[in-house]
């Protein structure tokens, strides 16, 4: 299939100091990923893996305290691959909105308060779009909003008028405005009630449909990447651990803390005990030796312990990282 | 110890505790001064700087550096009493206010407000019109005292207010601690640093007030401050007769001493705030 | 209709209150001290070399007494209190005797507000602005350094400055008079009679203006660090906003909204050092008045001054109040 991006062994620490002393917060650890086209890529894992900072890394949005210390991260843009680290701040700018675009966590406030939303809207077409009018940029914001289901009304409107789930909504169609390729979605459903939530990933799923561009959805809602999610990929500690399509994540999870996540999940009708997973995450600071998840890991071992099993093809299309798994054979259909 | 040298990287710090050492050996220098703060035509009038008057003589015939010795003294007591008077005025009204709520709220901030709106200035140069003689060191410091706890207390009281929401005011008040103890173990300490920078600022501002007061003629003229020595010298027509020596003595040294305060008091309030804080951790 | 009644009406009831209580305060505080002013004023004539025989001191009291509505009980002067109030009767200024105290403080009034007006509008909008940029650039140098620079001013007391910038720029480099502007002119509109004002003014718009701005440097660029780190800001730089529109329309036009409350929280403050500089510049404005008012141990006109600025200042801060939600749409939609 066809990468859009490519990660290439990244990490991505944050390098802290405080009464003289370092630490370093190891939140994207040696990370290779392929991002396909026409997918909605989800990525999922508890709070703290480094979901976010991994998104910031695709965005090349890396600063201060976030150091990149290896790797690159790789935009295919008219069929060639390009790093992204290596584009100066003005070719990042014109990439914005246009190539690959973001919806940040808590997506309510990202509004300019004191500005009606149209205003909002003509700032980021003004910057991407030149030679076009205020008015025609206008239109055609109105003119996508309808194209999504949403009222060009909202346009006229103060972000405080507005509710939370209408704002997300309008901060996606922001996003989408300019057709980007790729969408980087960080908590969209945070604090929104199930009928908002709803709303937003139907409209997510729509857009996915109508331009077939591609969705990185980070969340840690396994329900949602169930719902939405066409192929997944699990974080935990900084590193993936298993990827693949979403049917087989959910229907054959290989990896132990997946195999976990997968049957916290309730399930209609089934009325037994559901088991998380024990323990705690690990510090990002001080991660464990050898694979991260060992001191959690009930089938542990002592090659566990000391070395970190690479992301294996146990086929193309779904990969784990674990040494137990090693021998998994076959293509799955 | 470590709160100390990370307090000297920042050059406000330093430059303000070294000014502030410099005036402050002025002062204890006052005690040693050979000629008396009162007394006219000790020396030889009108004399620039010289090697045996560093800052040159006055014309009511006195030693321009020995009388700026005793100006920062006499200058620094009146702002030291007004500032700890009008603190205890101020914590007790913020604290009040605060924790309290509700009506007593209403009815002190209320009164609060309304100094803050009135020119105060107009009201203290009022009263000091009426109390012109008795307006002795102590008395000028009590005086601004009174005057002077409304901003803060008002600081004060939404600092309380937010500790009040806090999670451990309910565990203390659960647990049974009186208000008293609650108050003064957990609340004091933590807004001491508040405190101690509206001490600073409320010194400085007594100084400058000080100033006006003694332009206008009403402070005791013979004591030596800043305020006094400024009048003086331009009663006398200091600036034309270019006797610059003479005016810019208390000029100068007002604006080391306000600045010294000012930097000491930002560095240190900025150091112990955690937001600025933790933005110095991730940058370097 | 509702959102007058809701945000209008409070704010003049408020306004009403604090003019209440003002003014309460001036007759009430120098009562308290138990001084009395018509023998401090005797005082003063004495010390000043006049001495007066008996007779003449005691039909002097009784003028004095009435002059400074001392007459009759507490309750009756405060009653009078608030009756001259109303008919802008402050009696007569006793050293320039007998012009009333009301038509000094109208002619020497006009400049003053002239001067605050000019002078706190400028040091606002030119502190803010810069604050704001120096915020947003605030790890470039140039950012930094002015950031010293302001440092050492701001601290300075009006006075002091004022008397620096009379030295520095009246007699060390005679560039500007040294004040003493002549009042009593025909206050013709020729383009001479305008520079003569200007020149008399530069100097004391200059102190003030400065040091205001100082102030207000300092505090919007503390706020503007605050608001860029703010959702929205951060929102608009991931989008690729151009920086020009982020500066202005994201966080200037932000971070003023609580500069414009702190302004009118300040009044108070800028009001007093405009009246000081005044006295350092001669300025024939209210400060100068003042300085004559207590030198002179001229009662009726320092209480006259007093109650004017209680006047001016909180209706300045009624009109700054009902201003505000011209700029905050979240107050004025909904």
């Amino acid at each position: 299939m066809n990468g859009l991006i490519k990660v290439e062994q990244l990490q991505a620490f944050y390098v802290l100091e405080a009464m003289g002393k370092k630490k370093t917060v190891k939140a994207v650890n040696n990370v290779s990923l392929n991002i396909p086209e026409n997918e909605i890529y989800g990525v999922a894992g508890e709070s703290g893996c480094g979901k976010t900072t991994l998104l910031k890394a695709l965005f090349a949005s890396i600063e201060p305290p976030l150091q990149l210390f290896e790797g690159k991260v790789s935009y295919r843009i008219n069929g060639k691959f390009i790093n992204a680290f290596t584009l100066n701040d003005q070719e990042k700018r014109e990439l914005r909105w246009t190539y690959i675009s973001y919806i940040p966590q808590g997506s309510m406030s990202v509004f300019n308060p004191v500005k009606k939303l149209k205003v909002t809207y003509l700032d980021f077409l003004e910057s991407h779009v030149r030679g076009k009018a205020g008015q025609d940029l206008l239109s055609l914001a109105r003119h996508h909003l309808e194209k999504l289901g949403l009222s060009p009304q909202v346009l006229e409107a103060f972000p405080h008028q507005l509710s939370g789930g209408m704002r997300q909504r309008v901060a996606i169609a922001l996003s989408t405005l300019l057709k980007p390729q790729i969408i980087l979605a960080d908590e969209p459903t945070t604090a929104l009630d199930v009928v908002a939530q709803r709303a937003v990933l139907q409209l997510m799923r729509d857009i996915q449909q109508e331009y077939k561009n591609t969705f990185v959805l980070v969340t840690h809602d396994m329900g949602i990447h169930a719902n939405i999610s066409t192929r997944m990929a699990i974080m935990y500690a900084g590193k993936i651990v298993e990827e693949g399509p979403t049917p087989e994540i959910f229907s054959q999870p290989l990896h132990p803390y997946t195999q976990f996540l997968i049957h916290s999940l309730p399930r209609i009708g089934d009325k037994t005990t559901r088991k998380s997973v024990p323990g705690a995450p690990p510090s990002l600071i001080n991660p464990p030796p050898g694979c991260p998840f060992h001191p959690r890991c009930p089938e542990v071992t002592n090659l566990c312990k000391d070395k970190m099993p690479a992301l294996n093809n146990s086929s193309e299309i779904h990969r784990v990282a674990c040494w137990l798994r090693r021998e998994s054979s076959g293509c799955h259909s | 110890m470590g709160a100390l040298r990370d307090l000297f990287k920042d050059y406000r710090f330093a430059v303000g505790f070294f000014l502030l050492s410099f005036l402050f050996f002025l002062v204890i220098a006052s005690f040693f001064s050979p000629y008396d703060p009162i007394q006219w035509l000790q020396v030889p009038r009108d004399k620039p700087p010289s090697w045996n008057h560093i800052l040159g003589t006055n014309s009511k015939g006195q030693d321009v550096f020995w009388e700026a010795t005793f100006a920062i003294r006499n200058s620094l007591i009146i702002a030291l009493i007004a500032g700890l008077i009008s603190r205890i005025i101020a914590i007790l009204v913020g604290f009040i206010a605060g924790y309290k709520g509700g009506f007593t709220d209403r009815v002190l901030m209320g009164i609060t407000d309304g100094l803050l709106v009135i020119p105060l200035f107009l009201i203290l140069v009022l009263v000091a019109m009426l109390l012109r003689e008795a307006l002795t060191l102590v008395n000028t410091g009590l005086l601004l005292a009174f005057f002077g706890w409304a901003w803060d207390a008002r600081t004060i009281r939404s600092q309380v207010l937010s500790l009040r929401e806090r999670e451990f005011t309910f565990t203390s008040v659960l647990s049974g601690n009186s208000t008293l103890s609650l108050v003064g173990k957990e609340y004091l300490p933590l807004t001491i640093p508040l405190i101690f920078s509206t001490l600073i600022n409320n010194i400085a501002w007594a100084i400058g007030m000080e100033i006006v007061l003694a332009i206008l003629g009403l402070v005791r003229l013979e004591i030596p401050t800043l305020g006094t020595t400024l009048q003086w010298a331009i009663n006398y027509q200091a600036m034309l007769l270019g006797h610059w020596w003479w005016i810019l003595t208390p000029v100068v040294l007002t604006i080391l001493l306000l600045v010294a305060l000012y930097w000491f008091s930002v560095s240190i309030s900025e150091y112990l705030d955690p937001r600025i804080r933790i933005q110095r951790i991730g940058v370097k | 209709m509702r959102f007058f009644r809701d945000y209008f009406i409070p704010r003049i009831i408020q306004y009403l209150l604090v003019i209440f209580c003002g003014i309460t305060a001036v007759f009430f505080i120098p009562r308290l001290t138990g001084q009395d002013p018509v023998l401090e004023t005797i005082a003063q004539i004495q010390s000043q070399g006049s001495s007066l025989d008996p007779t003449a001191v005691n039909s002097l009291m009784g003028t004095l007494k009435e002059l400074y509505g001392l007459e009759g009980t507490l309750f009756q002067q405060y009653i009078m209190t608030w009756k001259r109030i109303f008919t802008l009767d402050f009696g007569p200024s006793f050293f320039q005797f007998p012009t009333p105290v009301a038509d000094l403080l109208k002619t020497y009034l006009p400049w003053t507000i002239g001067l605050f007006v000019t002078s706190t509008l400028i040091s606002w909008v030119l502190g803010n602005i810069l604050g704001g940029i120096a915020g947003y650039y605030s790890r470039k140098s140039w950012s930094k350094i002015l950031d010293a620079i302001i440092m050492v001013i701001r601290p300075v007391p009006h006075y002091i400055f004022g008397i620096l910038v009379l030295i520095l720029f009246a007699y060390v480099w005679q560039l500007f008079p040294a004040g003493g502007m002549m009042l009593g002119r025909k206050t013709v509109l020729n383009l001479k009679f305008i520079m003569t004002i200007l020149r008399y003014s530069f100097l004391p718009a200059l102190t003030l203006v400065v040091l205001g701005g100082a102030s207000w440097f300092q505090q919007m660029k503390l706020l503007v660090q605050n608001v860029k780190r703010e959702d929205f800001v951060q929102y608009a730089q991931t989008g690729g906003v151009k920086e020009r529109f982020i500066i202005y329309r994201y966080v200037l036009r932000n971070a003023m909204l609580p500069q414009i409350t702190q302004l009118a929280l300040a009044l108070g403050q800028v009001f007093s050092g405009v009246l000081i500089v005044e006295m350092v510049f001669s300025y024939p404005g209210i400060g100068l008045l003042l300085y004559r008012g207590v030198t002179r141990g001229d009662y009726n006109l320092v209480m006259g001054i007093t109650v004017l600025s209680i006047l001016t200042i909180t209706t300045a801060v009624l009109i700054l109040d009902l201003i505000y939600p011209l700029f905050d749409p979240r107050i004025r939609h909904k």
